[in-house]
């Protein structure tokens, strides 16, 4: 019964402080609940992306000892198989045209046969150029060697030392070429080989004509069934890959497999692991710091509580009573913070997360136990222990206990730096191991994870929220209100006493927000540097902000820049040639620039190792002849900057391969639209002159809306071309780590969502309830003459020094926990940063929003709480 | 022949009630300089609220309140008004002497001023020593005398003391209420002191019982 009168006078004398509490326990739930709904929603995605990219699940060789019937018939019987599509190899000895610019060979090359549904059922490995879909049809790069398209004659000669000419009916390109001419049974980390240059795809009926006397290899492409996979990739890549093996036992050495869908979930654990990480490392400090909110809202209301618990004790009501009274009121706040909370996060998940993505009822369940139990720890813990005070002596000198001033203990054991030095210490093992967090061996089903890395953050962010308080508690501590603004009326020093007697609630309260704030700025810069370097990723890739890649054999010179500049969006068109070139015997690709390429393309210094993108590009104009190399082929060739190189390039005229002379003017270790290996990078002008040709073979186009841009070139150019943009390719080229940014910017919403609202919370709910707490002194105040602008004056000293405190310190942690986990997290960027980039603009909103807020709630409960009616009169 | 001064306070028919509570009732009283009024009654009777309205706190829902000894401006007039609230009431994150120098600081006292007068008032009521020490490391009593110690260092021409003894023994009881007497006479304005205390109410020159929301002057509760 009494603790039902407590309760009923809790809500009608303190509903504010009641409400405050269970909204904080209702943040908490809401992170949780939409935290569980990412989680679940993004593990199912990393398979289905990882499947997705698959362009055939497996390829199944039947081996010389095998008989192909067999392994269809085991094939047939295997778990979730969609489709097997029989697929022919055989390599002969060359392949040769005829046209009226004269007769062209070429060397080894592949006749394929592939059945007639193959596009249908694997839609990845086959794209149609030019001319029919059936019959026999060239890849591009033969066709371009040939120069020979639909309608022309090719002749193939065959080992057996006959020939046998086809005419051709189309060409289609082979995107996937390099797992499709895989060597099947290769060991794990044998590295891969280069596809054939020369391929010509047949029907099946054609073939044996076409390849007579080759050895024929006889594959079977493998479709399954995605559905019935494990949702884990890790699941799902070792329950493919004992399907795998399984498969090899059956047919008893009469075929081997090539795993392509097992590789494929393989490399996508990392993914898994570096999404565990992130949420470890992102989500884990949002939960923290909602339970921080929480604690502080009801450590706000501990002083007057523990005096409310010590009087009644002195009034003679027994500790189970008083502690019924508080579990009462423990279970409302809990209880009415899930029931706020789940809407909450409902509407989190909503507007954070992708389409799709749902509350699950594990996670909602455990959210509500969580939001419970916090209530319980932050409200039941105190009371008991204020309750459970023995002695009468010691329940009276709880009732008249003196405002702590003391260092609070954490502090004075020095807490802080331990967990700072902790920290550092980790980071730097993690620094020394190169920042090799996740390996995940190839083969291997078994992946290794340094969760000792996670130390560094982990310990840094106790440690620096610690370090905060004591500063705030240190300067607080100093304040003598001597430099603030005096004159009649004033009363500086009082202002800045009373701030110094309040210190420890101000600078917990303070160390507090800048965790909040901490937060909000640390995911804000990891987010906006991963962001940069995924577009900075996919620039390099496309090139520019659009990219127009002419179809091989195309002589579309420089001047086609001028039509594509009148592009709707396009800024600056600059031509870049693509050509290739023999280093000794080595194939490489050559790209030929002009010195404004700079306008375009994405340029960085650490694309040339010990020099800057400028220099390099400096000495490219002043010497025509220069090239720059990559590290490999210095390395490979002995070559030292200055050294003279004699590459071979194919004419103009002849299309045969002519020795022409460089000189090295450096290394160059990335260049936009270049592979990752080696490459060489010289002056367009040079190229054209010493070819005689100056065809180029991409046009980089720098856009203020590359989607428009794209979209109006794809209209315009010739078949063939192709046209991709950065916007478009975002999606489609894969990053290093393959993370969807799908996913990281969904997490990355609920976090800047939730650091904002919580920072918010945290200034706005420490200064509402601070000014509830005080008002008594708010009211005596008036009654004592002081105008509402006296009131407010001693209020704002206070909410200044939390909201400078708050504000520094959480720009201080936001900086260095960004760091750490950019470092940390190393794996999932590429090219790897070379500093932060920090969202201006995001940081300014929250920045305004907290002012803005405090501000607010300074003005509005300023005024409520020192109104002095008869009732506050009466009690002073 | 000197011409009298004008009275401190006159209210006149004041009504107030809360909720259906009726606490004063058609209440009339005038305080003139040099009055010592002791109003006594029974607890809830309406003292806290009769001076609360007389130093113009509360409004009544009927009557008017004036301050012809006082001055017009209620910036100036808040200053001129003393009050002793019934339980200390001071800012507990401020010292002794901080509590007595605020409302002196926030009327525009320079640093200087406030701290001589905060002394002063201090040494009247025996607490100079325990000028830096915090309302909650006082004793209770130690606590009321540092309330009548701010009301003595802003001079104010009325003193309005709300059971300012309660929590005092007898010795410093009478010692502060000497002190407040002391500097009514030599401020020329007048003291009102709401108690309970028999004995107390005894020592002032008029006495009124609140009785009914009225005020009877002269009589004994």
């Amino acid at each position: 019964m009494r603790a039902l009168t407590w309760l009923t006078g809790l809500c009608r004398r303190r509903p504010v402080e009641l409400l405050g509490a269970a909204l904080s326990v209702a943040l908490a739930v809401a992170f949780i609940a939409a935290l569980g709904a990412f989680i679940t929603g993004s593990r199912a995605g990393l398979t289905t992306r990882a499947t997705a990219k698959v362009p055939v699940d497996w390829q199944v060789q039947v081996t010389p000892q095998g008989q192909p019937s067999t392994v269809a018939a085991t094939l047939a019987k295997t778990p979730d198989v969609r489709t097997v599509l029989p697929v022919l190899l055989a390599r002969v000895s060359g392949l040769s045209s005829t046209s009226a610019t004269g007769s062209r060979n070429t060397g080894q090359a592949y006749v394929v046969a592939l059945p007639a549904d193959y596009a249908r059922a694997a839609p990845r490995e086959i794209r149609y150029l030019l001319g029919r879909h059936d019959g026999v049809l060239l890849q591009q790069q033969t066709a371009a060697n040939l120069a020979a398209g639909p309608g022309s004659n090719v002749t193939v000669t065959l080992p057996s030392g006959g020939n046998a000419t086809v005419q051709v009916d189309g060409v289609a390109d082979l995107p996937q070429a390099d797992t499709f001419f895989q060597v099947i049974g290769a060991p794990p980390g044998a590295g891969a080989t280069a596809p054939p240059d020369n391929v010509l795809l047949v029907p099946p009926a054609r073939f044996l004509a076409l390849t007579r006397g080759a050895t024929v290899i006889t594959q079977f492409h493998v479709v399954f069934k995605h559905a019935p996979l494990p949702t884990d990739p890790a699941a799902a890549s070792t329950l493919v890959t004992q399907r795998a093996n399984h498969f090899q036992a059956q047919v008893a050495g009469g075929a081997l497999v090539g795993d392509n869908l097992g590789a494929a979930l393989s490399a996508a654990r990392e993914d898994a692991i570096y999404a565990q990480l992130l949420i470890l490392l992102l989500g884990v400090p949002g939960l923290a710091l909602a339970a921080v909110v929480a604690s502080q809202v009801v450590a706000l209301r501990g002083e007057r509580r523990r005096r409310e618990v010590a009087l009644l004790r002195l009034r003679g009501a027994r500790p189970a009573q008083l502690l019924r009274m508080v579990a009462g009121e423990t279970a409302l706040t809990g209880c009415l913070g899930v029931l706020l909370g789940v809407p909450l996060a409902m509407l989190a998940a909503r507007l954070a997360l992708p389409t799709g993505a749902h509350l699950s009822l594990a996670w909602t369940l455990a959210a509500a136990v969580v939001g419970l139990l916090l209530a319980a720890a932050t409200q039941l813990g105190p009371a008991v222990i204020a309750a459970l005070r023995p002695g009468a002596d010691g329940i009276s000198a709880a009732a008249a206990r003196v405002q702590a001033t003391r260092m609070p203990w954490p502090l004075r054991l020095g807490l802080d730096v331990i967990l700072l030095a902790g920290a550092a210490f980790v980071f730097y093992l993690t620094a020394r191991g190169g920042y090799q967090v996740v390996v995940v061996p190839e083969g291997v089903t078994v992946a290794s994870v340094n969760y000792a890395a996670l130390l560094g953050p982990a310990l840094a962010w106790p440690g620096l929220a610690l370090l905060i308080w004591r500063i705030s508690f240190l300067v607080l501590a100093r304040r003598t209100g001597r430099f603030a603004p005096g004159g009649p009326g004033r009363a500086p020093e009082l202002e800045a006493a009373a701030v110094r007697r309040r210190r420890r609630v101000i600078s917990r309260s303070g160390a507090g927000l800048a965790v909040a704030l901490g937060l909000a700025a640390s995911t804000a810069i990891f987010t906006a540097t991963y962001d940069k370097q995924a577009r900075l990723d996919v620039a390099l890739t496309v090139g520019a902000d659009v990219a127009v890649a002419e179809p091989p054999g195309a002589t579309v010179g420089p001047d086609g820049a001028r039509a594509f500049a009148a592009v709707p969006g396009a800024q600056a068109v600059e031509p870049l040639q693509h050509r290739l070139a023999y280093v000794g015997n080595d194939l490489q690709d050559l790209y030929g620039i002009r010195p404004g390429i700079g306008r375009v393309a994405p340029l960085l210094d650490s694309f040339v190792p010990g020099s800057t993108i400028s220099a390099a590009l400096h000495a490219l104009a002043t010497t025509p002849d220069a090239a720059l190399l990559s590290a490999e082929t210095v390395h490979d060739y002995q070559l030292h900057p200055g050294d003279k190189v004699r590459l071979r390039l194919q004419t103009g005229a002849d299309h045969a391969y002519r020795a022409i002379t460089f000189h090295v003017a450096g290394v160059v270790k990335e260049f936009p639209t270049a592979p990752k290996d080696s490459f060489i990078i010289a002056n367009a002008s040079y190229i054209a002159k010493t070819t005689g040709s100056d065809a180029i073979g991409t046009f980089l186009i720098k856009s203020s809306t590359p989607s428009a841009t794209a979209a109006a070139l794809r209209r315009y150019v010739a078949p063939g071309t192709q046209v991709h943009d950065i916007v478009a390719d975002r999606s489609t080229v894969p990053s290093a780590s393959g993370l969807a940014s799908a996913d990281l910017s969904g997490l990355s919403r609920l976090e800047l969502g939730f650091g904002l609202i919580l920072a918010l919370a945290c200034s706005a709910l420490a200064l509402a309830l601070g000014i509830t707490e005080r008002r008594r002194a708010l009211v005596l105040l008036a009654a004592l003459g002081a105008t509402a602008r006296q009131r407010g004056r001693f209020l704002t000293a206070e909410a200044r020094a939390l909201l400078a405190g708050g504000m520094i310190g959480g720009a201080v942690i936001g900086t260095v926990i960004a760091y750490l986990l950019v470092k940390v997290l190393t794996g999932i960027f590429d090219p790897a940063p070379t500093g932060l980039t920090v969202p201006v603009a995001y940081l300014a909103a929250v920045t305004v929003s907290v002012v803005a807020s405090s501000a607010a709630v300074l003005v509005v409960f300023g005024r409520l709480a020192s109104r002095a009616g008869p009732s506050q009169l009466r009690d002073l | 022949m000197s011409t009298p001064a004008a009275p401190v306070v006159v209210a006149t028919g004041l009504d107030l009630s809360y909720g259906s509570t009726q606490v004063l009732a058609d209440t009339n009283v005038i305080v003139e300089p040099g009055a010592e009024l002791a109003v006594t009654g029974r607890s809830g009777s309406g003292k806290t609220t009769l001076l609360l309205s007389i130093a113009g706190l509360l409004r009544p829902e009927r009557g008017s309140i004036r301050w012809p000894g006082l001055d017009l401006d209620p910036v100036v007039r808040r200053g001129q008004i003393g009050l002793i609230f019934q339980s200390p009431s001071l800012l507990p994150e401020l010292t002794a002497a901080e509590n007595v120098a605020l409302p002196l600081r926030l009327r525009g006292s320079s640093v200087e001023q406030a701290g001589g007068a905060t002394r002063t008032a201090l040494e009247v009521v025996g607490l100079l020593d325990a000028a830096d020490a915090l309302p909650a490391q006082l004793s209770g009593g130690m606590q009321q005398r540092v309330a009548v110690a701010r009301v003595l260092a802003g001079s104010p021409r009325l003193v309005l003391a709300d059971e300012p003894t309660g929590a005092l023994d007898r010795d410093s009881a009478f010692a502060v209420l000497a002190a407040l007497r002391d500097h009514v006479t030599a401020a020329g304005g007048a003291l009102v002191v709401a108690t309970h205390d028999e004995e107390l109410a005894g020592l002032l020159a008029d006495r009124a019982v609140l009785d009914g929301g009225r005020l009877h002057i002269g009589a004994r509760s």
